[in-house]
């Protein structure tokens, strides 16, 4: 608005530009004038050869009345006028020249010379043919457009000041006698301000009131005949682009015969230059011509100037006419004009004018000395109003001087974008360049020697404050007064004297003029970029403010709210608010929130009564949400609520609004209405969580180190943007956040939805209601990916109080990652899993993915089978579906559960919606071995246990005693100590006869021994497009299975079969149900045990073949072929079960009982074979005993000691050996076989007599002898008791 | 008569505003004051420069460490004038004075500042207030009360 060389419009010449006709668009007008404009010094030399520069300004409008105070400050003339138009026709071309004409009327007292620029014509005046393109399109809105309605109404106006034209005038003191028309003086212009506004391209709404503020004013008198100024023309020769103007009537025909047929002919009372120009491009000769113009304005000054030097003495006339200013017109009547002190009064003027002329005509220094005698007289006549025009001439000039380079910056500087960086930029440009010598000016080089008059930098404060302190004494004069406040404001900031600049404009806010509302809001507005210019930009930005308010006072009749906003946006700068709320950060809260939020509510109003909704909401949006933290409750509350009212009649959207002067007004996002506090994605459920198997990779094993507190792949260090999990295609994805809700009100969003990028996803919108001041609110928003790949999550969107936001996640002070990536696996299946077993209360959670349970309960030894009903609730086939055991507590799990692979593999695939069914087999294992409570050490010590050396071999404590040595047939060795026990009855048909003998019963509870057996059977499964990319999911079944005792065996023995073949192995069951058990434990055998009774059965059993054992895992050996032979099974009312043996241990003397004897027996008594039953014989009969000893081993047998032993047993469990003196042995009783070859006999004869009758036993036994016995030699007793092979059972004898 | 009586932080965002009314008022002299920073800014920065005391004497020898802390008159107009004050810690101190009582001599208006920066020093000795945030202090509001009483 305020063009930098508004300090030396004192030295310029003024030119107006006027756009006229429609044909000629705004913009390349605009173009057009910008050109011109550049041409704002053009050097000439005078008649004496001297340098002169001319300054120029150049301005769109010019108000009139400005022009009457051209006599005070002859810078205020209008010097020159340009139109500019374009024309297709004849017709549009005597329009535009007629228009032309109009122009020049209304500066016609002042105007030197004009020129009319034409486009869309060639240079000769034909039509140009080429420019059918964009220069013609017609109908564009100029600014002309009110002049040519307002025509009408200026004739009226021009009747009204008809009866001042009759003024008497000089006009060849003007114009260079080319006028007799007189504009009436009127009280100047208040709003003379518009010389610093007019050329403002930025600011359209003023140039609309400004425009129509002339318009008004103009007077059109098209009939009034002007005389062109010939001799200037001629002087200064024709440019070939530029048509000689017709002097008189004769220019008309000698024209027309210049052109050919086509070309336009300018009417006949077009007076002025026209300059054809084929088009804006083809205007080269523009500038050339324009400077050619303006050096014709040159030379009616130059000679205007030497016109006044000449005249020595002012009379009265000069006094009247041109040497007062336009309110003082009036004083002058019946004033003695003869008087000395008015001659003089009138030399001081004149000298004073004379200044102004020279400064204009390029001549500062000369103009300073006749300020300098013009100030010296006007002070001793007391006149204050031209004094003070000669002191600020005078400063003018000096400043002019002083600072060339003031001039220097483009004239068209757009100073709305004149900012606080920019100001500064200015301050150091200024300093840069008041360092440089004025020498370095060619130019000013030239005036160096006659400065001896200028103004010092102090002075010219002082005089400017002179100045102004003679323009107060004048009311009328307030608007010159204010421009010299402007221009000393300018100066003293080039001088960077901020202050004292302060000053001068605080000076000018306080005069006081007769504005309309209008002008006073220019006013404010210009002095608001004055105060920009100071660095103020508060101060700036209040001015702004109350120019605004200016525009929709109550008492202004016309309020503009259109303009009232855009002065509103200006000054957000100054109070540190953008409209971007993001920018806001830059400010920090800084700032002055009360007054932000003031201004902001402003601007919201002023939008709002502008009639634009949509932009009122968005105000009232960056309000709420950028000053929310500097809100009161009530506040809060009050502006929520205006933003629900305003949203109603246009609702807020997040894209930016364009206003009409072009500004882009950001979309504002209530990030803070709610906050969000936490942002978090929902994995998938663990049963519906995707995997994909990945090949492992092979450089996982590369370090040496099981542990390293380096991290070796560096790339894998995590990546917070990117989800640890995977969402699948088409299933519902979750993200929780936590809401928090500032407001004192319960704040409704309509729809909170999230926003992605990447795949397509489906959003599902949610209704939140968040109680009022509420925070952590949970809410879920939701959506379905509809394809596989990568989704980026970017944020939500938000509907709240009638405005829509969308928040990015960057944007998010609770997020530290701009995006959320997440891979979004293809379609799978997903499976319902339902067993036919009742659902367990608990499981271990040792797999996350469990969705279903069965809990199985079973005694030792039981099945079940349990089956599992899977059904596809997914979307896609379930094609591929592996099983799997998982337990990571217990091994044996593998043996309790049992299912079949096939049958699930048959029932592929399983559509969606589709069921298949299989079933898990359930064994109840248990240790049927030992005892349930091992506590009870000390009691088995009391019982026939094993030998200690067993014991200490290892020992669970479970290790059954050793039966003891039973060397009788099963005969009850422990009656004492069980006779407190109840006998159980002995139902067994045994062969044995005794049937089972009651031991010690198991003290511990059954309850205590429940084993729990905890495993998932986990479903690996996929299908459709998941399977094609590897992916699949796992689901698992908790498995729970209590396995109650049933059976145990607390103790085992062996025991020497029927035949030398068999064995028999005793057990003492126990029963730990609560129920009479039958127990089946042979082919044809079974046995009831009592509830919580224990019995005692022996079990044949073929031996161990020979074949089976191996040397050194004889136990081992021997077990497993117990284990695979004794068929246990139970029975109990309901159920039934097998018992297993697994876990017996044997004792070495057990083991050879077990394993078939390497010797064979064959003994013949008499000759005769010895057999099982008794044997009959006379007492002193010779009995003669033959034993072959038959080695079917492999190897030998050596050091072998065969003895036989007689004995008689009393069936009571006590036997005699001491039979020395009732039979004599023949022969040796006892022989040391040294070797017996492998399928080779050793045959030995024995003969025995008997002397006393009786029931004899005969034993016989082959000992092994131990090689490794080192302290025994030759003893028998170093014979090892363990290796001992018997004949079984001991021949009987019955001796009569 | 002090009508308002204004602290302001480095940052030139207010930390204390107390007008001797509120209501419609109390913004206007928010603006007063708001624009007032300009001044103190600029007088602060020339100051600084060229050692030109408030006075407008030119002391070119001058050295920022002897700055004044008093800024003085920084605007005057009809009805109000305002007087600024800077501690060394950029702490302004703004006082709006009305014209219309009984003309107050500079003294007095130093004084004012003197007993506001004794007050605002015994607040930032206050181990729990945070230098910089909105002064709440009940003994500070009580100086200030007893400096728009005129006391």
């Amino acid at each position: 608005m305020l063009s930098k060389d508004t300090k030396s419009i004192n030295e310029s010449l003024l030119v107006v530009v006027r756009h006229i006709g429609r044909q000629l668009r705004t913009k390349q007008f605009n173009k057009a004038f910008e050109r011109i404009s550049k041409i704002n010094l053009v050097k000439i030399s005078d008649s004496q050869g001297h340098p002169r520069n001319i300054w120029i300004r150049y301005l769109r409008s010019y108000p009139v009345e400005n022009n009457d105070w051209g006599d005070f400050q002859t810078h205020r003339r209008a010097l020159g006028l340009i139109s500019i138009g374009q024309c297709n026709s004849q017709e549009e071309l005597n329009e535009l020249c007629r228009i032309h004409e109009t122009l020049k009327v209304q500066y016609t007292f002042t105007l030197f010379d004009s020129r009319c620029v034409l486009y869309g014509l060639n240079s000769d005046g034909s039509l140009y043919e080429g420019q059918h393109s964009s220069d013609v399109s017609p109908c564009v809105e100029t600014p002309d457009s009110s002049f040519h309605s307002s025509r009408e109404a200026s004739f009226n106006f021009n009747e009204r000041i008809g009866p001042a034209t009759s003024t008497p005038i000089d006009s060849s003191e003007i114009n260079g006698g080319c006028t007799s028309l007189v504009m009436p003086r009127k009280t100047p212009s208040s709003d003379s301000l518009h010389n610093y506004l007019g050329g403002h391209e930025d600011a359209e709404a003023f140039d609309t009131t400004s425009e129509e503020s002339s318009s008004r004013s103009e007077s059109v008198s098209a009939a009034i005949q002007y005389s062109a100024m010939g001799e200037h023309h001629t002087e200064n020769g024709s440019p070939p682009s530029s048509i000689q103007p017709s002097d008189t009537d004769s220019g008309k025909s000698s024209h027309t015969s210049e052109v050919a047929r086509t070309s336009l002919v300018t009417p006949s009372n077009f007076k002025s230059r026209a300059l054809f120009y084929p088009t804006m491009d083809q205007s080269q000769a523009l500038e050339a011509d324009i400077e050619e113009f303006i050096s014709a304005l040159f030379w009616v000054l130059e000679s205007k100037r030497l016109d006044k030097l000449g005249l020595r003495k002012a009379d009265r006339f000069l006094l009247m006419s041109s040497l007062c200013a336009p309110f003082e017109k009036k004083d002058f009547v019946g004033l003695d004009l003869e008087s000395k002190n008015n001659k003089r009064r009138a030399d001081g003027r004149l000298k004073k004018q004379l200044g102004d002329l020279s400064l204009q005509a390029g001549l500062p220094m000369e103009s300073i000395t006749h300020y300098l005698g013009a100030a010296e007289i006007l002070k001793s006549v007391n006149d204050w109003l031209w004094l003070a025009g000669a002191l600020e001439g005078m400063c003018s000039a000096s400043v002019a001087t002083l600072y060339p380079h003031m001039r220097k910056s483009p004239p068209l500087q757009r100073n709305s974008s004149l900012q606080g960086g920019d100001f500064t930029k200015y301050k150091n440009h200024a300093m840069n360049s008041s360092s440089l010598p004025f020498a370095s000016e060619p130019v000013d080089s030239s005036m160096k020697p006659s400065m001896k008059n200028c103004l010092t930098h102090v002075e010219i404060l002082e005089r400017y404050r002179e100045a102004v302190t003679h323009y107060t004494k004048y009311r009328q004069a307030g608007i010159i007064e204010t421009e010299a406040c402007i221009k000393a404001a300018l100066v003293l900031i080039e001088q960077k004297q901020i202050l004292a600049a302060a000053d001068f404009l605080q000076n000018a806010v306080f005069i006081s003029l007769q504005l309309t509302e209008n002008e006073k809001m220019l006013r404010f507005n210009a002095l608001s970029e004055l105060y920009t210019k100071l660095g103020f930009h508060r101060k700036a930005a209040f001015f702004k403010r109350v120019a605004a308010m200016r525009c929709v006072s109550p008492h202004n009749p016309q309020p503009n709210w259109g303009v009232c906003h855009s002065l509103l946006l200006q000054l957000l700068e100054g109070y540190k608010l953008s409209l971007d709320p993001n920018e806001k950060s830059r400010f920090g809260f800084y700032g002055w929130p009360r007054l932000q939020i003031q201004v902001l509510h402003e601007l919201v109003g002023t939008a709002k009564r502008k009639g634009n909704g949509a932009l009122a909401t968005r105000h009232m949006t960056l309000l709420l949400h950028t000053m929310l933290p500097h809100m009161g409750r009530d506040e809060r509350r009050e502006f929520a609520l205006q933003l629900e009212l305003l949203s109603k009649e246009s609702e807020g959207i997040p894209v930016a609004l364009a206003l009409e002067n072009g500004l882009i007004v950001p979309p504002v996002h209530l990030s803070n209405i709610p906050s969000v506090k936490v942002f978090k994605l929902v994995p998938p459920t663990p049963h519906l969580k995707p995997d994909k198997l990945e090949p492992k990779k092979a450089n996982e094993e590369a370090s040496p180190f099981v542990y390293t507190p380096f991290v070796i792949n560096r790339d894998k260090v995590k990546d917070a943007s990117k989800a640890e999990f995977c969402w699948s295609e088409g299933e519902l994805c979750e993200v929780n956040i936590l809401l928090e809700n500032p407001l004192p009100i319960e704040l409704k969003v309509s729809s909170m939805c999230l926003i992605t990028d990447g795949v397509n996803f489906q959003v599902n919108s949610n209704v939140i209601s968040i109680p009022a001041e509420s925070s952590m609110f949970p809410a879920t928003l939701t959506g379905i990916p509809l394809a596989p790949g990568n989704l980026r999550i970017l944020g939500y969107s938000t509907f709240t109080l009638g405005a829509k936001s969308n928040v990015r996640l960057k944007s998010m002070k609770a997020m530290t990652v701009p995006h959320i990536d997440i891979e979004i696996v293809p379609a799978l299946p997903s499976l319902e899993v339902e067993t036919n077993k009742p659902k367990s209360e608990f499981f271990s959670s040792f797999s996350d993915s469990i969705v279903n349970s069965a809990s199985v309960s079973l005694l030792m030894g039981e099945s079940q089978e349990c089956c599992i009903t899977l059904t596809n609730t997914g979307k896609v086939p379930v094609e591929s579906l592996e099983l799997s055991l998982d337990a990571r507590l217990d091994k044996r799990v593998h043996e309790i559960f049992k299912w079949s692979n096939e049958n699930i593999s048959s029932q592929l695939p399983i559509m969606p919606g589709a069921s298949a069914s299989f079933t898990v087999y359930i064994f109840g294992i248990g240790d049927f071995i030992g005892q349930p409570d091992s506590h009870v050490v000390g009691d088995t010590s009391s019982l026939n246990s094993l030998p200690a050396a067993i014991n200490s071999l290892d020992g669970p404590a479970s290790l059954p005693s050793r039966l003891g040595a039973i060397s009788d047939r099963l005969r009850p060795k422990r009656t004492e100590s069980s006779a407190s026990n109840k006998s159980s009855s002995a139902k067994s048909n045994s062969s044995i006869g005794s049937g089972s003998y009651s031991i010690r019963t198991p003290k511990a509870a059954a309850s205590s021994s429940i084993k729990t057996y905890e495993a998932v059977l986990k479903l690996k499964y996929s299908g459709g497009p998941g399977l094609k990319s590897g992916h699949f999911r796992n689901c698992g079944i908790a498995l729970n299975l209590e396995v109650s005792p049933s059976l145990y065996i607390t103790k085992w023995d062996t025991l020497p079969g029927d035949s030398p073949s068999q064995f028999y192995l005793v057990l003492d069951l126990w029963n730990a149900t609560q129920h009479e058990m039958e127990v089946h434990y042979a082919k044809t055998k079974q046995i009831l045990v009592e509830k919580s009774e224990s019995c005692r059965i022996p079990v044949p059993l073929d031996r161990c073949g020979t074949h089976i054992v191996e040397k050194g895992k004889e136990e081992i050996n021997c077990c497993q072929h117990i284990v695979s032979n004794v068929d246990l099974e139970w029975v109990l009312p309901e159920t039934s079960g097998k018992a297993t043996l697994q876990g017996i241990r044997l004792t070495p003397a057990m083991i050879q009982l077990v394993t078939v004897s390497p010797i064979q027996w064959e003994i013949s008594v008499n000759g005769e074979s010895a057999k099982a039953e008794e044997m009959r014989f006379e007492a002193g009969q010779m009995i003669t005993v033959d034993v072959w000893l038959r080695n079917h081993m492999k190897e030998e047998l050596e050091d072998v000691r065969l003895s036989l032993d007689c004995f008689q047993d009393y069936q009571n469990g006590r036997s005699n050996y001491r039979l020395d003196s009732s039979l004599a042995v023949i022969g040796n009783d006892s022989v040391f076989i040294p070797k017996i070859q492998p399928g080779n006999s050793f045959q030995h004869s024995v003969s025995l007599i008997f002397f006393v009758s009786g029931l004899y036993k005969i034993d016989f036994k082959c000992n092994k002898r131990e090689v490794n016995e080192s302290n025994q030699k030759g003893d028998p007793s170093a014979f090892s008791t363990e290796a001992v092979w018997r004949y079984n059972p001991p021949l009987d004898i019955q001796i009569y | 008569m002090a009508v308002c009586v204004a602290v302001i932080g480095k940052d030139n965002g207010p930390m204390y505003f107390r007008t001797r009314q509120s209501g419609v008022e109390e913004l206007q002299y928010h603006f007063i004051v708001s624009s007032a920073l300009d001044i103190i800014e600029e007088r602060v920065q020339s100051s600084g420069k060229s050692g030109i005391l408030p006075g407008g004497v030119s002391n070119p020898g001058a050295l920022e460490i002897t700055r004044e802390l008093y800024l003085g008159a920084l605007t005057a107009q009809e009805e109000y004038k305002v007087y600024g004050y800077m501690t060394n810690t950029k702490i302004k101190f703004v006082i709006v004075i009305e014209e219309s009582s009984t003309p107050l001599r500079e003294n007095d208006i130093r004084t004012m500042f003197r007993k506001l920066h004794g007050a605002f020093c015994d607040l930032m000795s206050n181990p729990f207030y945070s230098p910089g945030s909105e002064i709440r202090s009940k003994r500070f509001h009580d100086v200030v009360n007893s400096i728009v009483a005129g006391q």
